[in-house]
């Protein structure tokens, strides 16, 4: 590692420290209520809600594995995991009116009240739970690996700062996280539009780098992936299934200020979003024109080896701060989804706010055991480093995707009756694919939701009859 | 509750406590490095001096190899190595490098203690609050107790009990200073009922004979003009009679009665009326016959006016217990209705006079029953939520008195 590397990571990275610090500092405010914890009254601002829907949407795996996948495998990524996500974010605004009409603070709950079926949120909660448990892991290892790389230091060192980070982040509730998510957008946006236009005029502009990348390796600009159309657009809806129906996503459109603000989040999401894509296009494929490198330790160590080799210390910095702030508002972001999960759908402690503050102040008190234990839990796993993690991520992903995606998009409104059992057996289905079957979560996903609406829709036909 | 100062005091005094010990601890030791390394440095420089006097810049440069050094002398001087000192910059990189386990520490030291800053503010200051919290509430005028898990720990758990058991107490104070202020306002407006009373039941009875007289004379076109006065003019009579038994009541004439008589002469009286509200007429008494010391007439009129007003509550229908048990020192009725209970704004003035919910109510069905209750020296309670209310009234047995068991 280059010393003066070394100054600038210590450096950029003590600075992100400090300004989490000051700028996501909490206070345990007095009369905190269940929905300020979870979704701050419902009162978020549009430049609020933005930001933090944007943070939360680059995660730290997302922004690696997306530019590292341009770097391997060039357009096909896109088709392979933006296309996919993209198609997401275009469904997300069917469902803000749906969401928005239920006075409800979490998604299982939305569930329950929406379908009658109390059983559906217990269904779905623990899901969650277990979901977004192996999610942090993930979160975690890419911080960890990014910060391991740029600070030389060992991975344990490396996972505790960022579980000091997302704890942090997390004790102050949702309110918390979306200060932090405010930075945190800003060091991803400022990371990777700084990184790359340097890549880009290093390259000698779009034309130059597309050139280089076809001489390299043609197949690299081709759109569907070596493995075939079909299994690109599979991959495509899994992908967008899976974020269409992420709870993280419809939280932050149930607590924008108004059906409009929700509207236009989503609205001003697209196009930050899109940028961010456009410069981690330029920064996959401009670094691979610029350098041809084996990537033998994981994604995460090339990430950052790469980029410190074809940027200058400032800029590679940047963006690998990026990454960071990326992990951290994700991981918070799940992390307090997973604590509401538990404490409050799961264990069924629905006594309304308002109502009796001390109940209600060793409920939120409840909630900070919860993230203190969830985010333990996952460090400890995280310190494992188990083989096949990544693809339990992936799993979990299309778990949520089960859960929530056909109850939410169904345009028919069927009754709830029989829902509890389809989700139920298209959950079962789908493990014994990924398991026994050897398939992909997200292709196995699909089969696992086709199952679902069939019988769900059995059983509402039933009813009618 | 206004500004948090305690808790912002805590925190303004460990926050930056955290930061600076941390800082300093780490500045300090990479400090105390970036001397020794220069001192180093220095002293290799100085060895060198001595050893290669004379000797070519690219002799001295070969030997120095490795060493964080910078040339900062003009060359060629023949005192080459005088030339170079020590590459601070370098310096500052390599100690950085080899202490980045320190940082990285510290760094770790630091958010544990932010946490833990605000963990402890937390603790420290939430007892505090959920107290203030509550002598709030006390002086609003509303009545709140910590539950026992708040109760739990040390000192604070200590005051949480004392604050407990003084708002008990002052509950029961209230209570006292109520019955207190509502036996003057009774007797008050008693003495002024049996003047009003007196004075108007005269002219009453005056116009009932005339009207009775004028009878003959009324044609049959002016005798429903006339049946209506004279059944408006019975309604007034009985609204006096009613208040002036309540202003001069006689004493009680108790004797023993029995319960089950009193039950059956109720159902009577109001069967028609459960009949077409389907109300349930629900009895729970001890097997055999139950026995009451007391005066029937005054009892028979508490009690249908507890069961009227039970009616009353729910004229979508429902359910009326009467009910009867046996207590220490005399004997319990209760009377229970599945209505919407009595609601919290009325409720301290349930038994005033002229306090009523219902548009046609006189209020004064409740204010009898009170005084039935008090001539007997007995005692009644009322407890009520969203699903109905309960009337119970204790009497006490042969010579007792409820109230003087009570202590009162």
């Amino acid at each position: 590692m280059n010393a003066s590397y070394l100054l600038y990571s210590l450096s950029s990275f003590g600075l992100y420290t400090l300004a989490l610090i000051l700028l996501a500092g909490q206070a345990f405010t007095w009369r905190e209520t269940r929905t300020l914890f979870y979704v701050g009254r419902r009162k978020f601002s549009l430049v609020s809600s933005v930001a933090t829907f944007c943070a939360t949407w680059m995660s730290g795996a997302s922004l690696v594995g997306c530019t590292m996948y341009l770097y391997l495998s060039g357009y096909e990524a896109f088709t392979g995991s933006v296309h996919g996500w993209l198609l997401g974010l275009v469904c997300l605004p069917f469902i803000v009116l749906r969401l928005r009409k239920r006075p409800v603070l979490s998604l299982p709950e939305w569930l329950a009240f929406e379908y009658g079926d109390a059983r559906l949120r217990t269904l779905s909660a623990l899901s969650l739970v277990l979901a977004y448990t192996f999610y942090i892991v993930i979160q975690f290892l890419v911080f960890a690996k990014v910060v391991g790389y740029m600070l030389d230091i060992t991975y344990p060192l490396a996972s505790v700062l960022v579980y000091l980070f997302v704890l942090y982040t997390t004790f102050g509730g949702m309110p918390s996280v979306v200060r932090s998510d405010m930075l945190n957008m800003a060091v991803i946006l400022v990371g990777v539009s700084v990184g790359g236009w340097l890549i880009y005029t290093e390259a000698g502009g779009l034309g130059a780098i597309h050139a280089e990348v076809f001489r390299r390796d043609p197949s690299m600009l081709a759109i569907t992936s070596r493995e075939g159309l079909l299994f690109t657009l599979a991959m495509m809806l899994g992908w967008g299934f899976g974020v269409a129906a992420n709870p993280q996503y419809a939280i932050r459109i149930i607590s924008a200020r108004s059906t409009r603000t929700a509207w236009r989040m989503l609205g001003f999401t697209g196009l930050i979003v899109g940028w961010i894509y456009v410069c981690i296009t330029v920064i996959g494929l401009g670094g691979r024109a610029l350098l041809t490198m084996n990537i033998p330790f994981g994604q995460e160590a090339g990430f950052a080896q790469l980029f410190s080799t074809v940027l200058s210390p400032l800029p590679a910095m940047l963006l690998l701060l990026a990454v960071l702030a990326a992990s951290v508002s994700t991981a918070n972001s799940e992390l307090l989804l997973a604590a509401c999960s538990w404490c409050y759908d799961v264990r069924g402690e629905s006594r309304k706010p308002e109502q009796d503050p001390l109940m209600e102040d060793r409920f939120i008190f409840h909630n900070r055991i919860a993230i203190t234990v969830i985010s333990t839990a996952a460090l400890i796993i995280s310190f494992f480093n188990l083989p096949g993690i990544l693809i339990l991520g992936r799993y979990s992903w299309s778990v949520v995707a089960i859960c929530f995606l056909l109850p939410l998009y169904s345009p028919l409104r069927p009754s709830g009756k029989g829902l509890f059992a389809a989700i139920g057996s298209a959950l079962i289905l789908h493990t014994l694919l990924v398991v026994f079957g050897g398939q992909l979560p997200e292709i196995a996903m699909l089969y696992a939701l086709l199952l679902e609406a069939v019988l769900w829709a059995c059983a509402a036909r039933g009813e009618n009859r | 509750m206004k500004s948090s100062r305690m808790e912002l005091w805590i925190k303004s005094v460990i926050i930056p406590l955290a930061l600076v010990l941390t800082l300093g601890i780490t500045g300090a030791s990479l400090f105390v490095e970036y001397r020794e390394r220069v001192q180093e440095v220095q002293g290799s420089l100085s060895a060198m001096r001595s050893r290669l006097a004379g000797a070519s810049e690219e002799d001295v440069l070969s030997t120095l190899k490795g060493l964080p050094v910078t040339r900062s002398g003009v060359a060629g001087t023949g005192h080459e190595a005088s030339g170079l000192t020590p590459d601070r910059g370098k310096i500052v990189q390599e100690v950085l490098y080899s202490q980045r386990h320190v940082i990285v520490v510290g760094m770790i030291g630091m958010l544990f203690a932010l946490e833990l800053s605000i963990f402890m503010a937390h603790v420290l200051t939430r007892p505090v609050k959920r107290l203030v919290w509550g002598c709030e509430r006390i002086s609003e005028g509303e009545w709140v107790r910590f539950p026992e898990y708040a109760a739990q720990s040390s000192e604070m758990g200590a005051l949480y009990e004392s604050f407990n058991a003084m708002v008990d107490r002052l509950r029961e104070w209230r209570k006292v200073e109520d019955e207190a202020s509502r036996m003057q306002r009774m007797a008050a407006f008693g003495q002024m009922m049996a003047g009003i009373s007196h004075e108007i039941k005269n002219p009453l009875a005056s116009m009932r004979i005339h009207l009775d007289l004028v009878r003959e004379h009324i044609q049959s076109e002016g005798a429903e003009d006339w049946s209506i006065i004279s059944g408006e003019l019975d309604r007034l009579n009985a609204i006096m009679s009613e208040m002036l038994n309540f202003a001069r009541p006689h004493p009680p004439m108790p004797e023993e009665v029995s319960f089950e008589y009193l039950e059956g002469w109720c159902r009577r009286m109001v069967g028609a009326q459960l009949a077409r509200q389907s109300v349930e007429w629900k009895v729970v008494a001890p097997p055999g016959e139950n026995i009451i010391w007391g005066d029937l007439a005054q009892l028979q009129q508490m009690i249908l006016n507890l069961v009227m007003n039970a009616l009353q509550v729910q004229p979508g229908g429902g359910f009326i217990e009467l009910g009867y048990e046996p207590v220490e020192g005399g004997s319990r009725l209760h009377v229970r209705d599945g209505g919407p209970g009595v609601p919290e704004k009325v409720e301290s003035t349930l038994f005033d006079p002229f306090i009523t919910t219902r548009p046609d109510g006189t209020g004064l069905g409740l204010t009898v029953v009170l005084k039935v209750v008090n001539l007997h020296g007995g005692r009644i309670e009322v407890q009520s939520d969203g699903e109905g209310a309960e009337f119970s009234v204790v009497f006490p047995w042969k010579g007792g008195s409820e109230s003087e068991t009570l202590g009162g």
